[in-house]
């Protein structure tokens, strides 16, 4: 009893302890968090307040939602219905409405409806009937949708509607079907209204484009970091060969330099990146990620595995198990922690990075890092504090998430089975 | 034999070749660029404007780097410095390891989360946000030093002295990410039954510490601190966001930077830089590698 | 480019496009913007064009990399932007850009503390002392301290940071001197002591002064903080009976036309469309407060109405157009260390003597990187 009261006592005194500790090495996080929830917030103040006056999500909306000028490109099914004559093999509407739905698997993305008149479909079939006076129509129709400014009322700034076929139309009891015969419909000054989902509006938002792309650049960093650094590791802890120490002095000058490119590396490597034709191409720079990560991440790992002690590889040995089985059976299980940090070092390589990805991606293979440094270019001009903080913390918490994630792989690797003390 | 040394290479060279391919050529055109005249006006392109065509000059720059009396300055503070921030990263690394690794703290997987976050913030905000909180009229560190009584809270912002110290306190609060993971995933990879058998011998807490634990993490930190006092060394980007102009003379890369940036961009001389801080770090990094024995493996 | 700007630039290319429908515009980000370009424009995969304030025409002509567009532009087509825009898209006799924005500080004032803005300096200042209350953290005027908001002052006697045409720095003319002196006499002890953009602009946004000094990009963010607020030039100085207007920097913003461009054809046609339509830089002005550089959209009623862009507008006309000299980052870094060392003991500081130091430093730093 006794001592589970004592374990107890230390246990509230010592987590005490880590919440004071961590609440004052993060007081600027939360100073930023609060700025994310002031929109016009203006970074300094002179007036601390620990609780914001008047919190509203709005810049999170902002930083999520916002549809700020990326140009979208979807496929839709709809309807159209109104009025419409059929001559000549055409059908020509009057008056109607065009009605779409883009959907993004199961989900609705976002729904519009174009007032149309003067279009005219193509008929395929023949045997078609004219008609004297325009009749009710309706019909289903597929077809692109193209919209390259939308404000967030949903108000098409500049939009068009491309390969509209029309199928299974009815006019009085006839059906008709083909495509259209203009080249596009123009959204413009037409009136229509999109109206996007919350699924939508995200998909279509600045912020995922750019946070897929992050996705894809830091994971692929880490795999690349796997498959250099591992091995590599493995070799320079456990295997005795000449050359060993050259070539770890050798990685070790160069863990400080890959960082310090200066301009003028900066420059030669935009050359040969541009001369072998892998400009803006998003795993060319997980691949240069991982390369210049090799040193370090080597070292580090082997520091990891020198820590395992060497009697397990020969309590293996002894038990007649081949190289790549130790490596697998016995060895990747204890450097799990070590793979795991390193892995971690990988992806927050990946994800932070940005005057590469700057340099030698275009605009829409941007990762998020680079999104933010441009918004950062307003200090000390324009910049809107709360939206930038809100997409700062967005922007850690992938990161935040990552790391809880790999904690469970950061325990203790050992089970203790196999040695014998 | 034959095997064995094919074994090897197969494991090593995936990474070594991945790094040179992209690093080699960089680093030796940075080189190349070192020994030329290149600045605006003839890289990347020679514009007809009265500048000379980009040509070899040898030495040049060096002997002008070398020979300036504030880089000497800046040399020295830069090494303080390291000395200075090192010695608290590495304290507050360990003290916060072992503080969110204890047995005895709930919650520990969330803390250390979010611990983690000041790492993934974008450099130039957290210092804006720091360089806030040091205002000397409004910032919090001053206001509270203000309540607390203090009379003449320091200028953290004007004083290069104070300045220095602040610069200390966020470097230490921007590394402590980086000795944390790579201290915990150490401790966490400490046998818990070599533990446990120490216990039962009777041993105390710091013996624990000493005899078991640090030994087999002590390579682990050994590197992490050589490397974070490499990036205390080429301490460039924060100062240069806090007060470009007050830290000149105190770390030897923004010295160099600006001094090379100063009339119009020279960038032979800030190749020149960059290889002798390079040069520097080198010879650093093998001389603190060879006392950590960190070159050997695990069995020998 | 801050997204809302963005959005605005995008709407037009997309009516451009409208009319156009052969041509594509695309606008991307670039961080870093002077070395991308470095790396991107000798190796073919620059942009056509871009955008910037004119201080970078002298480095970027020296490193050969804008466009010269002599035998496009015409008399007729300087004549339709303001002189000093006019002066902006040239150096050294070529011309490689067009202007679709000016852009300086201006004096900014709460309505409900200073119905009326002051028309002398000495209006100011009495209004200045009367709000000064440091113990209740308010002050007679927000002013973000460093070399370019402070040119307004350092440069209204008639001194410079640096003169374009000599290629020399002026910070030891005792016009610049009197500059620097009149600032830190006659509005520094009014205001929180402290150069912080972000805490000057606070302190306005909070109410806790009447005035700040600053540019059309802060509208934004005033207006997010519901101040009722009016823009108007920083008013002239009286002494010994002669009058003295601040002078305060003034960019102009614009696009460059970069060497090897693909297009340059279609983007001259985009960009004189841009910069030369008043319908178009009235939309710029309406939407993001840029100060018109054509003169009939700067003189246009929708503009002129506009009292902000109005009050810009005023300012502007006193404006010191910032120097193209690739010379000039080193006045930039020079001036600043000038204030760092004034700023150390602001009250007491030996101006004449600081400024001295710095301006041979200047000097001594052009010639240590051989361009002296």
């Amino acid at each position: 009893m006794r001592v589970q009261r004592r374990f107890l006592l230390k246990s509230i005194a010592m987590t005490t302890l880590a919440i004071v500790v961590m609440g004052v090495i993060l007081f600027p996080v939360y100073y930023i968090f609060i700025v994310s929830l002031e929109p016009g917030s203006t970074l300094a103040t002179t007036h601390i307040q620990l609780t914001p006056k008047h919190p509203s999500f709005n810049s999170y909306e902002q930083v999520l939602f916002g549809l700020s000028g990326s140009t979208i490109n979807k496929n839709f099914t709809g309807t159209v219905e109104g009025t419409a004559m059929l001559k000549d093999g055409m059908l020509y509407i009057e008056h109607g409405v065009l009605r779409g739905v883009v959907k993004y698997g199961p989900f609705i993305g976002f729904t519009f409806s174009v007032p149309v008149s003067g279009i005219s479909f193509k008929l395929s079939g023949g045997g078609v009937r004219q008609t004297a006076t325009p009749q009710i129509f309706s019909g289903k129709v597929h077809g692109l949708v193209v919209l390259t400014s939308v404000s967030s009322n949903g108000t098409v700034g500049f939009g068009l509607i491309r390969n509209l076929m029309l199928t299974g139309g009815k006019v009085k009891s006839v059906t008709v079907s083909g495509p259209l015969a203009q080249r596009f419909i123009l959204l413009r000054g037409t009136g229509t209204v999109v109206h996007f989902t919350t699924l939508g509006k995200f998909v279509n938002s600045t912020f995922f484009h750019y946070l897929v792309n992050s996705l894809i650049l830091a994971g692929l960093a880490v795999l690349l970091t796997w498959l250099f650094a591992v091995p590599a590791a493995y070799a320079f802890s456990r295997m005795k060969f000449s050359g060993r120490g050259y070539v770890l002095y050798f990685y070790l000058m160069f863990t400080q330099v890959a960082g310090g490119l200066g301009i003028a590396g900066l420059i030669a490597l935009y050359g040969i990146v541009v001369k072998i034709g892998l400009y803006n191409k998003l795993p060319v720079l997980s691949l240069i990620y991982a390369a210049g990560g090799v040193p370090f991440n080597t070292w580090l790992l082997k520091g990891y595995i020198d820590s395992i002690s060497p009697d397990f590889d020969e309590a293996a040995i002894i038990d007649g198990a081949s190289y790549l089985q130790i490596i697998r059976y016995v060895l990747l299980p204890l450097a799990l922690p070590g793979i795991a940090t390193v892995s971690i070092f990988a992806f927050i390589g990946g994800w932070t990075e940005f005057i590469l990805a700057n340099l030698l991606l275009e605009q829409s293979n941007q990762p998020l890092a680079v999104w933010i440094w441009s918004l950062l270019s307003g200090v000390n001009r324009g910049i809107q504090w709360s939206y930038f903080a809100a997409a700062a913390l967005l922007f850690a918490l992938p990161v935040f998430i990552l790391f809880m994630l790999a904690q469970n792989y950061i325990r203790s690797g050992l089970t203790l089975g196999g040695l014998k003390e | 034999m034959r095997r064995r040394t094919l074994t090897v290479i197969a494991l090593i060279t995936p990474g070594m070749v991945a790094f040179l391919f992209f690093n080699l050529w960089p680093i030796i055109y940075s080189i190349y660029l070192s020994f030329t005249n290149a600045k605006l006006g003839n890289f990347p392109v020679y514009s007809h404007s009265g500048v000379a065509p980009l040509h070899f000059i040898g030495l040049a720059n060096y002997e002008w780097i070398l020979s300036d009396p504030g880089f000497r300055e800046a040399f020295l503070w830069t090494w303080l410095f390291v000395m200075t921030s090192v010695t608290l990263k590495v304290i507050v690394g360990i003290f916060l390891s072992l503080l969110y690794n204890s047995k005895y703290v709930k919650g520990k997987i969330i803390y250390r989360s979010l611990l983690i976050i000041p790492w993934a913030l974008p450099l130039l905000f957290s210092v804006t946000v720091w360089r806030f909180m040091f205002d000397p009229v409004f910032g919090p560190v001053n206001m509270i030093l203000t309540s607390l009584g203090v009379v003449h809270p320091p200028n953290w912002i004007n004083d290069p002295n104070w300045g220095f110290v602040a610069l200390n306190l966020i470097e230490v609060w921007l590394a402590y990410p980086f000795m944390m993971t790579v201290i915990i995933a150490a401790l966490q990879s400490v046998p818990s039954n070599l533990v446990e058998a120490s216990i039962i011998d009777g041993a105390s807490y710091w013996q624990r510490l000493r005899h078991v634990i640090l030994p087999i993490v002590g390579k682990p930190i050994a590197f992490a601190t050589i490397l974070t006092s490499a990036a205390s060394f080429q301490y460039f980007m924060v100062p240069y966001i806090y007060n470009a102009g007050l830290f000149q003379n105190r770390f030897i890369l923004l010295y160099g930077f600006l001094k090379a940036f100063g009339g119009i961009p020279y960038y032979g001389r800030a190749a020149a830089v960059m290889v002798i801080a390079t040069v520097i770090l080198a010879v650093y990094m093998y001389v603190n590698f060879r006392l950590t024995h960190l070159q050997e493996g695990a069995k020998g | 480019m801050q997204p809302n700007e963005l959005k605005v630039f995008q709407g037009l290319a997309a009516e451009y496009m409208a009319m156009c429908p052969s041509v594509t515009i695309k606008f991307e980000y670039k961080n870093n913007l002077q070395t991308a370009l470095q790396a991107g424009i000798p190796a073919g995969k620059g942009p056509d064009m871009f955008i910037w304030a004119h201080d970078w025409m002298g480095k970027f002509v020296k490193g050969g990399l804008l466009q010269p567009i002599n035998n496009l532009i015409t008399p007729q087509i300087l004549e339709k932007f303001r002189p000093q825009a006019a002066d902006a898209i040239q150096y050294k006799g070529n011309y490689y850009a067009l202007p679709f924005a000016v852009e300086t500080v201006a004096l900014i004032y709460n309505k409900k503390m200073v119905p009326n803005p002051p028309t002398t300096f000495s209006q100011m200042l009495s209004i200045m002392k009367k709000y000064y209350n440091p113990n209740k953290k308010e002050y007679g005027i927000a002013y973000p301290v460093n070399p370019y908001f402070i040119s307004a002052f350092a440069q209204a006697f008639g001194g410079y940071y640096f003169n374009d045409t000599t290629l020399k720095p002026g910070l030891n003319n005792s016009k610049t001197i009197q500059g620097f002196e009149f600032f830190f006499k006659n509005v520094w002890p009014y205001m929180a002591p402290t150069a912080d953009y972000n805490t000057q602009m606070a302190i306005f946004v909070q109410n806790r002064s009447p005035f700040m000094i600053n540019g059309p990009w802060s509208i934004e963010t005033i207006k997010q903080n519901h101040i009722d607020f009016g823009v108007t030039y920083i008013p002239p100085i009286t002494v010994n009976g002669k009058t003295y207007w601040p002078r305060p920097y003034g960019g102009v913003k614009l696009l460059y036309f970069a060497k090897g461009a693909k297009n340059l054809k279609a983007a001259w046609d985009f960009a004189l469309w841009l910069t030369t339509t008043p319908s178009v830089e009235e939309t710029l002005a309406q939407k993001l407060g840029y100060i018109p550089a054509l003169k009939a959209a700067a003189n246009s009623p929708a503009v002129k109405n506009n009292p902000i862009v109005y009050g810009f507008s005023q300012s502007f006309d006193h404006a010191y157009l910032m120097p193209k000299s690739p010379l000039m980052d080193a006045v930039w870094t020079g001036t600043q260390d000038a204030l760092n060392a004034i700023l150390k003991n602001p009250s007491g500081a030996n101006i004449p003597q600081i400024l001295q130091k710095y301006q041979e430093y200047i000097i001594k730093q052009w010639q240590s990187s051989g361009s002296g």
